[in-house]
């Protein structure tokens, strides 16, 4: 891993602000949206009794979950490493107290203590105050387990919002963002809704502008059967800006390497929003239509695009589903990441990269939350954060790493993942981001960077947003795979 | 004026129903966010009415900024410019001008 | 009467202990979830396990101040149950009966840190708006129990001969004296507290850290078996 030449960031703690974001939350799932997905769509009648029904299930059905609200002895440790509460100094925000508003509950009604001396251990009856603080603030995490790394135990808020989101959800308090863009995904096959007729259109654009610039024949095939390799990626990389230059960089690897790829319309969304919501059937449904799609396209190989939840779906809940795809080829690892294929094929010699056309970028790497703390890449333990890292380096002249303790496994969210990019809640995201932007600043300050490159769709989403706040342009956030498509020397037509 | 014109919205402003749509709830809408539509903004909103009509969707952005390129000029077909006409966001804003739904998904 | 007391609360105490090891193992985790970087080998999650075990390794990244006196606090524990281990089951290795014979200080060491846990507890706002009642009460709580057990040994309230005598007494259901001394009595009620609270409370936290999933799950490679149908397939 690029060893930072800076000092450990001195991350500035707020004063505790009681109640300063309790205004924030997400716009609540309208009927259409709740009912296409089986939920309903205001608060029920007995919503405590199956609040707490879904939370009693939910403890049969997950260790973690019942550790986690065992074992916490308030040591404060993860007290301080929030980016949401160093943003804006909410206490709520702080790690072990958004925990402690579904703690106090769980105590409350499964426990002995809580049951006789609630007062004493902090135990509280579940009423509609507490709904609305869940509904508040497990809408303010975005689930990056950076206090999972930084407890003793282990214990991870991120869990912790999912069953809270999905207590929520089962009472009729789904968050409408997310859930608009599930229902999405499983009947249109990805988030935006972006039908096939469209999709195709798109990527013979993108075909057009490849040659406009290089003179190069790359491909984007679409619905390919026979493939070696079906791409699954993010949508927005099929949509936004930058995400898109990503996507033109996977191909031009791809094409440079002589591999035969397509994309799927069925399954054109690697993101998994089920995840977010603890919603677990319908994130199996969602990770179904990959499986389905593999198989109806009989390809060798399965490779996800840059996208930082999608990969910790796919590591941790694909394999199992995989074993259904007949035709893959068990040499390679199942699924793949577009990052380990263009790290492969850099060292196998296959492509060949030419670092000085980057020379007018200075960048570094934004570790998303989700491939640093959830995910693996190669096979050692530390691959997430090395091989991308080389991937650059191997890119550009000039890569300089952000501070220690903002990077790698203490890499700070950008702000807007966990099902929280949305514009309702864009002065929590602009708050949220200010951990990682004055790690950017400083870095900035002294080495003139130009460029933050970002591996996950909602950073680069979330960081185009909130730059402009920050004193940077819009454009200076920038995919791993653009900069490596624009190294990348052309032979063959 | 919006309310004057008595349409259904979401909370976000946008049209419940595509339908429903003039091109004075276009002006009204802008209007409340201090925009003014000039012939520049109006080729964004109908290139994506047209695009939505065949396509059910909004163009991605790199169709759109190529579609102005064309019609306003090379020097106009770039994001940059677009943000300018459309500060909250080319895909979001204009969507909303054009009475198409709010773009969803992680852009 | 105290000792049957004590006796009693220490099995219900273990059977507590049990009970909920029991619980957390039965409970399926359905899914595979490491916090990564996690180690891939057995050795290396063996090392992992017992760097956070022994050193805390991950406090000590994250609050530096609060490892120091949970620390200290933890070592104290482990000296002082080795010390009433030793007080009634006599081992005789002369390195365990050099370690566990100097109570004092392990109290000490102890109520150091109980201290500086307390004194964090109140000074840092963030902490202490996450503190209910009962937090504050366990530090003060085990503060009596450890500093009436210093005083003891401090004071040479009571020789320890006679208490292991009459606990020994108490077991083989033999008649038996109580040695006198009101610190005693207080030790000894306060011990019978803390036995059936504990595992109750927050205080067992050492189970959930060996079940919770982020410290204990392995990060396991993704399949390369080599399968005769590719192998099949790519030759033809
Ligand atoms: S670091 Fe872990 S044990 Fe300590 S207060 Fe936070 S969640 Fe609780
Ligand atoms: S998971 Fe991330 S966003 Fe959620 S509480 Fe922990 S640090 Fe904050």
């Amino acid at each position: 891993m690029a060893k930072s030449d800076l000092l450990p960031l001195k991350i500035k703690v707020p004063e505790l602000k009681l109640g300063s974001m309790s205004h924030s939350q997400p716009y609540q799932a309208n009927a259409d949206v709740q009912t296409a997905l089986d939920l309903p769509s205001e608060l029920i009648d007995n919503w405590k009794v199956v609040a707490l029904e879904t939370l009693g299930v939910e403890l049969k059905q997950s260790r973690a979950l019942r550790v986690y609200l065992d074992s916490c002895i308030k040591c404060g440790a993860c007290t301080d490493k929030c980016h949401y509460f160093l943003g804006t100094g909410d206490p709520n925000n702080m790690p072990v107290a958004r925990q402690d508003l579904l703690r106090k509950v769980y105590r409350r009604y499964f426990t002995v203590a809580g049951k006789l001396v609630p007062k004493l251990v902090g135990a509280e009856d579940l009423t509609e105050d507490v709904i609305d603080d869940w509904y508040r603030y497990f809408h303010q995490c975005s689930q990056c387990r950076r206090c999972a790394s930084s407890c003793p135990i282990g214990i991870d808020t991120a869990e912790i919002s999912m069953v809270g989101r999905r207590i929520l959800d089962k009472i009729g308090l789904g968050q409408k963002y997310s859930n608009q863009i599930i229902s999405k995904a499983l009947t249109k096959g990805n988030n935006l809704g972006l039908p096939g007729p469209a999709l195709a259109d798109t990527l013979e654009g993108l075909e057009e502008d490849i040659v406009e610039e290089t003179g190069i024949n790359v491909k984007l095939p679409l619905d390919q059967a026979n493939a070696d390799i079906l791409l699954v990626t993010p949508s927005a990389d099929f949509f936004a800006e930058p995400h898109v230059d990503g996507l033109i960089g996977y191909a031009k690897v791809f094409h440079e390497a002589g591999l035969s790829w397509t994309i799927s319309s069925f399954a054109s969304e690697a993101a998994n929003f089920g995840l977010f919501t603890g919603n677990k059937q319908r994130l199996e449904e969602m990770a179904e239509r990959i499986v389905q799609a593999a198989n109806e396209l009989k390809v060798r190989r399965i490779v996800f695009g840059e996208c930082g939840h999608a990969w910790r779906v796919a590591c941790n809940y694909l394999p199992p589903l995989l074993e259904k795809v007949s035709t893959l080829d068990r040499r390679y690892p199942v699924p793949q990441h577009i990052v380990e294929v263009t790290h492969q094929l850099i060292e196998a010699k296959q492509i060949t990269l030419d670092a000085s056309k980057n020379d007018h970028r200075r960048i570094t790497f934004h570790d998303s939350c989700n491939v640093a703390r959830a995910s693996q890449l190669g096979d050692v333990p530390n691959g997430q954060l090395t091989i991308p890292r080389e991937v650059l380096q191997a890119s550009c002249n000039y890569f300089f790493d952000m501070a220690p303790n903002t990077t790698g496994q203490n890499t700070f969210c950008c702000g807007g993942g966990g099902g929280l990019l949305t514009d309702e809640l864009s002065e929590l995201r602009t708050a949220g981001a200010k951990p990682r932007m004055s790690a950017f600043q400083a870095l900035h300050k002294k080495h003139g960077i130009t460029h933050m490159a970002a591996m996950c769709a909602i950073c680069k989403s979330q960081f185009a947003q909130v730059f402009p706040h920050y004193g940077f342009a819009l454009d200076q956030v920038i995919s791993v795979h653009q900069i490596v498509g624009d190294a990348l020397v052309m032979t063959k037509s | 004026m919006l309310d004057q014109l008595n349409i259904s919205t979401d909370e976000e402003g946008y049209l419940l129903n595509l339908e429903d749509w003039t091109i004075d709830i276009a002006n009204a809408m802008a209007k409340a966010d201090d925009c003014e539509l000039t012939p520049n903004h109006w080729e964004v909103i109908d290139f994506l009415r047209g695009y939505y009509e065949q396509y059910e969707i909004a163009p991605a952005i790199r169709i759109l900024t190529k579609q102005i390129g064309k019609k306003l000029g090379q020097e106009k077909g770039n994001s940059k410019y677009l943000y300018e006409l459309f500060p909250h966001g080319p895909a979001k804003q204009a969507c909303k001008y054009a009475g198409l739904p709010k773009p969803t998904g992680c852009v | 009467m105290i000792a049957a007391l004590v006796l009693l609360a220490l099995a219900l105490c273990l059977a507590g202990i049990v009970w909920r090891v029991i619980q957390f193992a039965c409970t399926p985790q359905l899914r595979h979830m490491p916090l990564t970087p996690a180690p891939f080998s057995r050795r290396g999650q063996l090392h992992r396990v017992v760097s956070e075990l022994f050193l805390f390794k991950t406090l000590f990244r994250s609050s530096t101040w609060t490892w120091v006196f949970a620390w200290l606090f933890h070592v104290g524990l482990l000296w002082l149950l080795l010390f009433h281990i030793n007080l009634f089951a006599q081992i005789d290795w002369a390195w365990f009966a050099f370690i566990a014979s100097e109570a004092k200080f392990a109290s000490l060491v102890t109520m150091v840190g109980l201290i500086g846990l307390l004194a964090r507890r109140i000074v840092v706002p963030r902490v202490r708006f996450v503190s209910a009642p009962s937090d504050y009460l366990w530090l003060v709580f085990l503060l009596c129990l450890v500093s009436s057990g210093f005083l003891m040994r401090w004071t040479n309230h009571n020789d320890l001969e006679s208490v292991r005598h009459y606990f020994l007494s108490v077991v083989n259901q033999l008649q038996s004296e109580f040695p006198s001394g009101w610190l005693l009595i207080v030790h000894l009620l306060l011990a019978a507290i803390l036995f059936i609270v504990f595992p109750f409370s927050k205080l067992l936290h050492a189970p959930g850290f060996f079940f919770s999933p982020s410290i204990m799950t392995r990060d396991k490679k993704r399949t390369r078996i080599k399968s005769a149908k590719a192998e099949g397939r790519n030759s033809g």
